[in-house]
């Protein structure tokens, strides 16, 4: 069942939107935010859908207008029919709309979309219904492939024992369409359809068991079938409306009608679901609002006339035209498409694409040309080098690159501006846009935030690599806490590494030394080796809340980040410590393990705690080659609060994000 | 006197000061063309009312419900989006316009989002642009947890900051530079949870100074002092104090008044005059 399907503009504003169940905004604007603004896709999904509480959504963009295409619906379910319906809709709603959009400089636009919608909704699942029914092998082919498709659709257990079961799934899809999830009395229907397809393997399916899969599915009301079921009764006489598909032609082939009741039995449990009144109410505005979008919507003239004479007589009539509309508007796009491709794989006539070729290598220099990927692969391809030879992990350069392409794709070029130089600013953005960090890194302020409101020290921990820098690091953190009079506990957490304790002792009596004239004072917690790190570092955090510190620096001992034994302990130990902020420092020096650093870092602290931040150490070894801050970035999306830039306690230096990417650009 | 070579070019005899000229003219020509015509396409809009605030402020909202005086459902944006509007839609709903000013000017949506937040900062900087006001909406609902204090406070700060320096850039070529209005509009005040915009006001006013605070004991950028860039060591207001107020940063180039109101309950008269006073001036 899809709950919510929507138009939005890049700008925010929502074009069009039909909503069959009520989804908080917030579903959407968490896709927006993190997938198209943030550039993070959750894991296993490769970009093809995003998952928010119950929901998952799917998605495709219009680059050209700007438009987004978002489809919500129930986690649970296997819709394999959306990509197919966010594609349709997307040719259709750019055809009908395109030019108004364009024109509108993203803002609102009047559309009336509901009919089309529904149409395209309905023959989609006509499509499917058909698949099931007439030709069950193919769709029990088909379901393994979108399961692989659908790679984290792993929760929907009741629905899926292996293999699938086509008749099921699919017609569980048309079903849910219709938003008859709760009661069982479609799935008595259709029950002998199921049986009927030789392919089923689990062909003892109940109505009892299916039903009960379906509610779970819906996750929605399911206490209450029996009085729908009841309430279905008296609604489907008002019905008729929407099951006039077969009414109208009852001169089809003989598998069509057969698979018209089927459709009907469905249709008809849609109305006696919540979305009916609506429903019926769509198609009357369908009809009085038809003749002014006759004048909108850039058709073919054969058609019209065609269609003109019984365009004003019943719904039905108005339905096949609809049909027949929305086909042709495909069809032309699809042209579209096609022509546009053999135009760049080989022209038509010699003189035409002479002229063509001429006007495109003109347009490099003079501007306003379009772009396609083809236009843009050399100079991506030369910012991409450029990037690996700052020292940016090949994985974080060629998804940066790849996305900075996708969204250049169907721009054009300013006047006088060529291809590179464009390429060029829109790669400062992505990497401005990377950098930038999305909370407050105003340390200072959060401490004494949390001395007022809390009364308690804050709590500061860092993690890395061996030899990346860690106590270095966390001594010039405590020493510029220090110059603004601090009270600070270093907690000496190494217990593991000789001498890691008494390094930390040199730092702290040095540190005491430097800072006796600015009033800070500083202490060293230890406990010598061997012990638990995480207990010490909570007996050190409850040290410092009794001797009124103000902060506590927690050293810990280096690790490798991909051994699995020493990492595990750091859950432990956040736990334990529950440190407010957990750094991670990292070389500016590593290359590509960078990424994968970063990575296991960030998923080891168990499934609540996340990485606060990164200190890149070593900043002042590398010059301008600061890609490892890019890809660290990149690959968590976790700001970089500090970096390292020489030997001494002050050293240290917050990111400026202006000045990196100059760097990595220059 | 000698005379001057000329030559024959496809039969015609050319002397060479026309032909210098000539070419010169082939070569100057295009360039002044193209520059023309690409500062011609630089400068953007004549008056510009700039929409900026944290996401899920209302910013979308407030621009729709100006151009199409009703509600429109918006989600995060990602891109800005500007709107040509004549100052009648500036004018309350039932009374007819009073005809005081009747050139159009554009309203600037931008992006909320922390990550793109410079498509304002740079609006404000560019001295193409010629921005009469800025509105600063807040969702007032949501001021009762610190960590949205701080991004909401935290965001103001780097625009008046930018402000701030377009200010300085402007008065150094022009002698009367006229400060920039700013409206902090405290938006959704229908909810329960609202503050009262004189509280919201000086909550920013006590959490800019507390930035501005910790801002000046904090570390240097990298990358300080290695270029002579000195918009890393520029601090928000007068540099004797960490105290912010709207009145002391009055005469670094911004007028900042607050108001309450709400684009859901349609309560945004009080907007709509400040913006009609942004244009007469």
């Amino acid at each position: 069942m899809l709950d919510l399907f929507e138009v939005i503009t890049t700008s925010g504003v929502v074009l069009w939107s039909k909503s069959y169940a009520p989804v908080k905004s917030s579903v959407i604007n968490s896709l927006i935010s993190d997938v198209f603004i943030e550039e993070r896709n959750q894991p296993g999904s490769d970009g093809k859908w995003f998952k928010k509480d119950s929901y998952t959504l799917k998605w495709t963009l219009a680059a050209d207008v700007g438009l987004v295409f978002v489809a919500v619906y129930q986690s649970l379910l296997h819709l394999t029919w959306i990509d197919e319906l966010l594609d349709q809709v997307k040719k259709l709603f750019v055809a009908l709309y395109g030019e108004k959009i364009k024109a509108s400089a993203g803002t609102k636009i009047q559309c009336h979309f509901d009919k089309y919608f529904e149409a395209s909704l309905r023959s989609l699942e006509r499509k499917v219904g058909g698949a099931t029914t007439a030709r069950p092998a193919d769709a029990s082919i088909e379901d393994p492939n979108s399961d692989g498709n659908w790679g984290g659709f792993s929760d929907g257990d009741e629905l899926s024992s292996p293999p699938p079961m086509p008749g099921v799934n699919t017609t569980g899809a048309s079903d849910l369409l219709h938003q008859t999830l709760e009661t069982p009395y479609p799935t008595e229907k259709s029950y002998p359809l199921i049986e009927v397809t030789p392919s089923t393997t689990s062909s003892p399916v109940s109505p009892a068991t299916m039903a009960q899969a379906l509610l779970q599915a819906s996750g929605r009301r399911p206490g209450r079938p029996r009085r729908n079921r009841k309430s279905a009764g008296p609604s489907s006489a008002s019905s008729a409306h929407a099951s006039s598909g077969e009414e109208r032609s009852p001169a089809r082939l003989s598998n069509r009608a057969k698979r018209g009741k089927e459709m009907r039995i469905w249709g008809e449990d849609g109305i006696a679901a919540d979305a009916g009144d609506d429903r019926k109410l769509d198609y009357s505005a369908g009809i009085s609002t038809d003749d002014e979008q006759d004048a909108l919507r850039p058709k073919p003239e054969a058609i019209d006339q065609n269609t003109w004479g019984t365009r004003t007589s019943k719904g039905d009539f108005l339905l096949k035209d609809l049909d027949y509309e929305i086909d042709d508007i495909l069809k032309q796009a699809n042209k579209a498409d096609n022509t546009d491709e053999t135009n760049k794989k080989g022209p038509g006539g010699l003189a035409s694409g002479l002229v063509g070729g001429a006007m495109g290598y003109l347009r490099n220099f003079v501007g306003g040309k379009t772009l396609s990927r083809e236009d843009t692969d050399k100079a991506i391809s030369g910012v991409m080098t450029h990037l690996l030879e700052k020292n940016v992990a090949r994985e974080a350069a060629v998804q940066i690159c790849d996305s900075v392409q996708t969204s250049l794709i169907g721009q054009k070029t300013g006047s006088f501006q060529s291809i590179e130089s464009l390429v060029k600013l829109a790669m400062e953005d992505a990497l401005r846009k990377i950098l930038t960090p999305t909370t407050s890194l105003d340390l200072l302020r959060e401490i004494e935030q949390v001395r007022e409101a809390e009364g308690r020290p804050y709590v500061i921990s860092v993690v890395g690599v061996n030899g990346v820098g860690k106590s270095t690091n966390l001594s010039k953190i405590c020493f510029f806490l220090l110059q603004n009079k601090l009270k600070v506990l270093i907690a000496a957490c190494d217990t593991f590494r000789s001498g890691a304790v008494e390094q930390l002792r040199v730092h702290a009596r040095n540190l005491k030394e430097l800072s006796e004239r600015e009033g800070g004072v500083v202490e060293l917690y230890e406990k010598g080796y061997g012990k638990d790190a995480a207990n010490i570092a909570k007996d050190a955090v409850a040290y410092a809340g009794t001797h009124a510190f103000d902060v506590v620096l927690i050293d810990t001992a280096g690790r490798r980040h991909n051994d699995q034994r020493l990492m595990s302990s750091l859950e432990k130990f956040a736990k334990f410590a529950n440190p407010d902020k957990i750094l991670m420092v990292g070389e500016a020096l590593v290359g590509s393990d960078s990424v994968q650093q970063a990575r296991n870092f960030n998923t080891a602290f168990g499934k609540e705690r996340k990485l606060d931040g990164f200190i890149i150490s070593k900043c002042d070894t590398v010059g301008d080659m600061v890609g490892t801050l890019i890809s660290m970035v990149f690959a968590t999306g976790i700001p970089v609060v500090f970096l390292g830039v020489g030997q001494n306690y002050t050293d240290l230096r917050t990111l400026n994000v202006k000045w990196a990417v100059g760097l990595l650009m220059s | 006197m000698a005379t001057l070579p000329t030559f024959e070019i496809l039969g015609f005899p050319v002397s060479l000061p026309i032909l210098i000229i000539s070419l010169l003219a082939v070569v100057i020509i295009p360039i002044i063309l193209g520059k023309l015509l690409t500062s011609g396409s630089k400068s953007g809009p004549s008056s510009v009312i700039l929409l900026a605030g944290p996401r899920d402020a209302g910013k979308t909202s407030l621009l729709l419900y100006l151009q199409e005086k009703t509600l429109i459902p918006t989600q995060t944006s990602t891109t800005p989006a500007t709107v040509k509007l004549s100052p009648s839609a500036l004018s309350p709903a039932d009374s007819e316009d009073d005809g005081s000013s009747t050139k159009p000017f554009h309203l600037r949506d931008t992006p909320g989002h922390p990550k793109l937040r410079s498509t304002a900062i740079n609006t404000i900087i560019q001295p193409t642009e010629s921005c009469i006001g800025v509105i600063y909406i807040l969702d007032s609902a949501v001021l009762s947890t610190q960590a949205r204090i701080t991004d909401t406070a935290g965001y103001l700060y780097e625009l008046l900051l930018a402000i701030q320096k377009r200010y300085a850039v402007l008065s150094e070529t022009n002698t009367s530079t006229e400060p920039i209005p700013l409206l902090i509009a405290c938006n959704k005040n229908d909810l329960f949870t609202a503050l009262p915009s004189t509280k919201i006001s000086s909550l920013l006013q006590t959490e800019l100074s507390r930035m501005k605070e910790t801002k000046r004991k904090g570390l240097l950028n990298a990358g300080a002092g290695e270029n002579d860039d000195e918009d890393l060591d520029l601090v928000l207001g007068d540099e004797a104090s960490d105290q912010i107020t709207w009145e002391g940063l009055k005469e670094f180039g911004v007028e900042i008044s607050v108001q309450s109101g709400s684009v859901k309950s349609g309560t945004v008269d009080g907007w709509k005059s400040w913006m009609a006073t942004c244009l007469d001036a």
